[in-house]
């Protein structure tokens, strides 16, 4: 199953949409990096991650992982996919 | 006393086969960047330079680090630009600062033609990484037309101005190398050490970074913007041995699992600057940075990067809070009446650029007993003094804030805003109100019977005027204004409405 059937997909697209407007979000390259790109700032960045937390009942750890790995939409979606089921 | 200019040409020689700079995964040495710089001096030299001051628009690239060397050694002033503010607050700098001279770098040459367009005499001075690399070879030819230049101002940094205009504070070489003096031998960094860049090159605190390391033959490591937010693989991977971050960094470590214990054992000194310390973290970076001394730093832009210390001892407690510390040795501190810190001493700026009396008032001129004319800088900072030999800070007597270490005068937001909707019932609040908070955000609350599409339009109009740090996350629009009973608007009633 794609991860663009997963709420948090949707929930991400939406944080984005916010920030850029839906039309831009949705034409959005999933695998490039968000921050470099400048379409999300870091902050921006922490509060959707914050928010990603409580939503989805998540506690991420980034001890050992490289940030570039996760700062892309389909990163980010992979990091979580990980999270939920381990959690669950 | 020797300048900056023969300090710096004197490192670089000196280290020359050392690493001085990694950038976008490349490692220079001292020889290199010596030789790159060289080459941008030249550049700038033979462009048609009608003024000193030279503006910078580069990010986290090597087009800026050598830049900001080239200006020192030929003696002109460095200004660097925000690549995230709107091109109308950039255009705004330029002015105020008197720039001619434009150096970009290739990747915001769109930025450099958006500011051409507004101002048709700016010269831009592009700098490709490629020519850099070339030059980096060739052997170096010495330029002693430079040598006898001198230089009034090192760089000028722009910070939010409640008059609704950002203020520039222009720092000299002698507020400059009064810092460098103290902190050099009180960080104690010598070949072989590795310390971080985190802060954007418009933080003051960048300049630290750039001098500290290389006048002591350190090798700087520059953060990717990405890596800002997650540090820690990053710390490990380069087994960086000296930090320095705003707080913030280090509470969105804590909270994403990067301070546990031992994990950092390669640092040996981390600085801690532009906002208040939080105790908790700073424990757990000290058991994470386990060899590790822990130092918060303290100072506005005005005063040089920082002019208060504190070590925090071993045996911390949770319930104490951080102190700002105590002055540098060659800086006095002094409190007003209603407990504002006042300081003067040499690392204080001569006052702003295009001052007006306004904001003359920060600068108070104060004859000593043997005649001297003594400057105290208004710091707005509450704070009080505490017997064990230091300063605690209380809160601001404006209503500046903190958002990640950024300067944000709130007033500066309402009066773009009240502008724009000719309407006097407008607050911006920043929330949460913890001052520990890494998630702190402005909301701006209007009074208005109009409708969504106004929002909208107030957010693209904000956005085109103000940096990214200072647009506010959501726009609120009420009905009606709580106001208290003294008529104003009542910011508690704001913010519980965010709870």
């Amino acid at each position: 199953m794609s991860f663009k059937e997963e709420a948090y997909y949707q929930f991400i697209l939406e944080k984005i949409s916010n920030k850029i407007g839906e039309i831009k979000a949705n034409e959005l390259d999933v695998n490039i990096n968000l921050i470099e790109h400048g379409i999300l700032d870091s902050l921006d960045f922490i509060s959707m991650l914050m928010e990603l937390e409580t939503k989805f009942g998540l506690d991420l750890d980034f001890e050992d992982v490289d940030p570039t790995t996760f700062t892309s939409i389909s990163g980010l979606c992979l990091l979580i996919a990980g999270e939920v089921n381990a959690t669950s | 006393m020797q300048t900056l200019k023969s300090k710096l040409n004197g490192a670089l020689c000196k280290f020359a086969n050392c690493d001085a700079l990694y950038v976008n995964k490349q490692t220079l040495s001292y020889a290199q960047l010596n030789n790159m710089s060289h080459y941008v001096a030249q550049l700038l030299d033979n462009s048609d330079v009608k003024s000193n001051r030279v503006a910078i628009l580069a990010h986290r690239e090597l087009v800026a680090y050598t830049t900001i060397i080239a200006c020192i050694l030929t003696a002109k002033t460095y200004v660097p630009l925000n690549i995230k503010a709107p091109i109308e607050r950039l255009v705004s700098m330029i002015n105020t600062a008197k720039i001619n001279t434009l150096v970009v770098s290739e990747k915001y040459q769109n930025i450099a033609n958006d500011i051409k367009m507004l101002l048709p005499d700016i010269e831009i001075v592009l700098i490709a990484e490629a020519a850099l690399y070339q030059k980096s070879q060739e052997e170096l030819k010495c330029f002693n037309k430079w040598q006898s230049l001198t230089n009034s101002i090192c760089y000028i940094m722009f910070t939010s101005g409640s008059t609704g205009k950002p203020k520039g504070v222009p720092i000299s070489e002698d507020n400059l190398i009064s810092y460098l003096d103290f902190v050099i031998p009180f960080c104690g960094l010598s070949i072989g050490d590795r310390t971080s860049q985190t802060f954007d090159l418009t933080f003051d605190l960048s300049v630290h970074d750039l001098f500290v390391t290389w006048l002591s033959g350190a090798c700087l490591f520059v953060l990717p913007e990405s890596a800002l937010f997650s540090p820690g693989a990053f710390i490990k991977k380069h087994r960086l041995t000296a930090w320095f971050s705003v707080p913030s960094t280090g509470a969105i470590m804590q909270k994403f699992g990067m301070l546990k214990e031992n994990m950092y054992p390669s640092l040996k000194l981390s600085l801690f600057c532009g906002e208040a310390l939080p105790t908790n973290m700073a424990i757990a970076w000290q058991k994470s940075a386990c060899n590790s001394k822990v130092v918060n730093f303290y100072g506005p832009t005005e005063a040089t990067i920082a002019c208060a210390y504190f070590k925090i001892p071993d045996d911390y407690s949770e319930e104490e809070i951080i102190p700002i510390g105590k002055a540098f040795p060659h800086m006095s501190f002094s409190l007003s009446d209603n407990e504002e810190l006042l300081i003067s001493g040499t690392q204080v700026t001569a006052g702003y650029l295009e001052s007006t009396p306004e904001m003359k008032e920060n600068f108070e001129q104060v004859s000593s007993q043997d005649e001297n004319i003594i400057t105290w800088y208004h710091s707005g900072d509450k704070v009080a003094w505490h017997e064990g030999g230091y300063y605690i800070y209380k809160g601001r007597l404006d209503e500046q804030v903190k958002i990640q270490g950024y300067r944000v005068e709130l007033q500066e937001i309402e009066i773009l805003a009240k502008n724009y909707a000719k309407n006097n019932l407008i607050k911006a609040i920043v929330w949460p109100r913890d001052i520990n908070s890494f998630n702190k955000a402005i909301y701006l609350f209007i009074q208005t019977n109009k409708k969504e599409k106004f929002s909208e339009e107030l957010v693209e109009f904000l956005n085109k005027r103000l940096p990214h740090y200072m647009q506010p996350r959501k726009i609120i629009l009420l009905e009606n204004m709580p106001l208290n009973l003294n008529g104003k608007i009542d910011s508690n009633a704001l913010r519980a409405t965010l709870e």
